[in-house]
C-alpha cells in the first residue's frame, strides 16, 4: 500500500501500486474534487497520524483503469486484519458509498469502490469479491442487471451479491421487490447503518468463508447456520440460482458460444430485455391463457399464435447474430410462468 | 407540426401520449376529457377494443384559452403501446410538438418502460427527428399500487434528460393535469422561441 495525498487539500488515500498498469496515475480527490496527480514510483508521504477521514478516489475521465482503486481507510479494521473479505461497493452516490464503505470496513481487507455497473460488472469479473453491494439504479448498467449476468455465470457463484433499494416513500409504497434478480438479499437505503452489517455477517457466515468474520459483527447472528446462503430477509422465493450449489441448473445454460465481449453482453441484455417485454405484453393481453398456463398447462402450446407473433417481432428487432444465442423469448415466457407459480404458491 | 392560422388567429398542436401497453395512456385522455368542459373540447375518439387494446389510437382535441390573442388547441393523442404496435407508432408519431412518456410504475413493467421510451427514441430518429429537439415530459403512472417501483429508480432508468416529471394515477385523475401542463407549457416555450427565431 501506497499513501498519497491530494495536492489541493492534502487529503491522503491508500492505493495498492499492484492494481495498476501504470505507475502515473491521475485520480480525483473525493473531498475537494480536484485531479491530482501520483506517481507510485516515488518514496510515499507520509502517512498522516490522525487520517481525516479518507474518501475512496473517483477515478479521473482519462484514466479508467484508476478507479480501480478504492481503498479503504486507514484507520478502519482493514489494517488490523479482522477482515477477510473482497468488498465490491456500486453506488453512484460518493455519499452513500462512504457510509457503506464505513459500515463494511470490519469485513473487509480490501474495498472496493464504483460508481457504475459497467465498472461494478468488470471488477467482478476480474476479481471474484466475496460481497457485491450494488444500487439498484446504477448509471451504465443497472445494479439488478450486473446481478443476473453474474447470476449466469458459473465461476462467479460465489459472490454474494446485495442490492441497494432507493426508497421513495416508506409509508406508502414500502414493499419487498418482487424480483431479487438472483440478488443474495437487498437492503433499503436508509436501512444501511442498521441493518447492512448483519446481513454480510449472515451473507460471509453462510458462504463457508476460510476464516471466520464474527469476531468483526457485532451485531450478526452466529446461529444462523441452517438457513442457506440465498435466503434473503425479504419472504420471497428466491430464484434457483441464488443457491450456494445450484442444483442441475435447469435455467438456461449459455450455449457453445464464447463468452461474450461487454458490447456483446449489453446486446444480449438488450434482447433479453425484449424478450421479457414481449412476454410480458402478451401476459397483460391475454390473462386468461397466462392463469391456464399457470395452473398447469404447457405455455408454448396455451400461447402458440402470441408466441409466433413475439418471435416475428424479436426477429426484426435483434440481430441474427445475437438472437441465436439463446432462446431468448421461450427462456423469458418460462422465468414468467415459473414466477407466477412460485407466487400463487404452486 | 403545429400548425399556426393567423387569419383565425389559432394555434393547433399535436401532444402524443407514448408509453407502455396499459399504461394508462387512453385513462389520462378519458379523464381529461371528463373533466374539461364541453365548450373546451372536441370529441374523444377512441380505436380500442373491449379487450382495452388500443389499436391505432385515441384523439382529443383540447382548447386550452387564448395565448395573446390566439386561440390555441391541442390535439392529444396516444399511441398503441405493445410492442407489436410499432408501425401505427411511427405514423402518429409524425408531426407531433410534443410527447407524454406514460411509465407503467409497476415492478413488472419496468423493462417495457425502457423498451418504449428507447422505442420512442428510435422511432423519432427515423424521421430525422432530434429527440432532444422535441419538448417531451415523464409521467411515473399508477403510483398508488403496491407493487409500484420507487421513483428514484424509475427516474434513473427513464428520464435521462432530466425532463419535467410527475408522479400520477390517471384512474383518480392525481397528476394528470400537472403533466398535461407541464408539456403545455414546453411546447409553447418551444414555439415561442420558433417565432423569435
Amino acid at each position: 500500500m501506497k499513501v498519497v495525498a491530494c495536492t489541493h487539500c492534502d487529503t491522503r488515500y491508500r492505493l495498492d501500486p499492484a492494481k495498476f498498469d501504470k505507475p502515473r496515475l491521475r485520480i480525483r480527490c473525493k473531498k475537494c474534487g480536484e485531479p491530482f496527480d501520483v506517481d507510485l514510483s516515488e518514496p510515499e508521504v507520509e502517512a498522516p497520524t490522525a487520517p481525516p477521514q479518507p474518501e475512496p478516489p473517483a477515478p479521473a475521465a482519462p484514466q479508467p483503469n484508476a478507479e480501480a482503486a478504492a481503498p479503504a481507510p486507514s484507520s478502519a479494521t482493514d489494517d488490523t486484519g479482522t477482515g477477510d473479505a473482497i468488498i465490491l461497493i456500486a453506488h453512484a452516490n460518493p455519499d452513500v458509498a462512504a457510509e457503506i464503505q464505513s459500515t463494511v470496513a470490519a469485513f473487509a481487507k480490501e474495498v472496493h469502490i464504483t460508481d457504475n455497473g459497467v465498472d461494478a460488472l468488470m471488477y467482478i469479473e476480474t476479481h471474484k469479491p466475496q460481497i457485491a453491494i450494488l444500487d439498484v439504479a446504477l448509471p451504465k448498467m443497472f445494479g439488478f442487471e450486473v446481478c443476473e449476468i453474474v447470476r449466469r455465470d458459473e465461476e462467479l457463484s460465489g459472490v454474494r451479491v446485495v442490492l441497494v433499494a432507493a426508497i421513495y416513500d416508506e409509508s406508502r409504497y414500502k414493499r419487498p421487490p418482487s424480483s431479487l434478480y438472483g440478488a443474495d438479499d437487498y437492503i433499503e437505503k436508509h436501512r444501511i447503518p442498521d441493518e447492512l452489517q448483519e446481513k454480510i455477517s449472515r451473507l460471509l457466515g453462510a458462504k463457508a468463508a476460510p476464516t471466520e468474520p464474527q469476531e468483526a459483527a457485532p451485531t450478526a447472528p452466529p446461529a444462523d447456520t441452517t438457513a442457506p446462503a440465498a435466503s434473503p430477509a425479504v419472504s420471497e422465493p428466491a430464484p434457483p440460482s441464488t443457491a450456494p450449489a445450484p442444483p442441475a441448473a435447469e435455467q438456461t445454460p449459455e450455449p457453445a458460444s464464447p463468452p461474450p465481449a461487454d458490447g456483446d453482453e449489453q446486446r444480449l441484455e438488450r434482447a433479453r430485455r425484449l424478450a421479457r417485454t414481449i412476454i410480458s405484453d402478451i401476459a397483460l393481453y391475454n390473462t386468461d391463457k397466462i392463469d391456464e398456463a399457470v395452473s398447469g398447462g404447457d405455455p408454448e402450446v396455451i400461447l402458440a399464435d402470441e408466441l409466433a407473433e413475439g418471435a416475428q417481432l424479436f426477429t426484426e428487432r435483434i440481430a441474427p447474430e445475437v438472437r441465436d444465442v439463446e432462446p431468448f423469448l421461450l427462456n423469458a415466457l418460462r422465468d414468467y410462468i415459473d414466477n407466477k407459480r412460485r407466487e400463487a404458491g404452486q | 407540426m403545429s400548425f399556426i392560422n393567423y387569419s383565425a388567429r389559432e394555434i393547433n398542436t399535436k401532444v402524443v401520449y407514448y408509453g407502455p401497453g396499459l399504461c394508462g395512456k387512453t385513462t389520462n385522455l378519458q379523464y381529461i376529457f371528463n373533466a374539461t368542459n364541453e365548450g373546451a373540447r372536441g370529441k374523444m375518439i377512441s380505436l380500442a377494443t373491449e379487450t382495452e387494446r388500443t389499436l391505432f389510437f385515441d384523439f382529443l382535441p383540447l382548447n386550452l384559452g387564448q395565448i395573446r390573442g390566439f386561440n390555441t388547441r391541442f390535439h392529444l393523442y396516444t399511441v398503441p403501446g405493445q410492442v407489436f404496435y410499432d408501425a401505427s407508432r411511427k405514423l402518429i408519431l409524425k408531426g407531433v410538438d410534443g410527447i407524454v412518456f406514460v411509465a407503467d410504475s409497476q415492478r413488472e413493467r419496468f423493462d417495457a418502460n425502457i423498451e418504449s421510451i428507447e422505442n420512442m427514441f428510435d422511432n423519432l430518429r427515423e424521421q430525422g427527428i432530434d429527440p432532444k429537439s422535441v419538448p417531451y415530459v415523464i409521467q411515473y403512472n399508477k403510483r398508488d399500487l403496491p407493487n409500484a417501483v420507487p421513483v428514484q429508480e424509475l427516474r434513473a432508468a427513464l428520464n435521462k434528460d432530466n425532463v419535467p416529471d410527475f408522479e400520477a394515477c390517471a384512474q383518480s385523475g392525481e397528476g394528470v393535469f400537472e403533466t398535461l401542463k407541464g408539456i403545455a407549457k414546453l411546447v409553447l416555450q418551444k414555439l415561442r422561441e420558433g417565432a423569435a427565431g
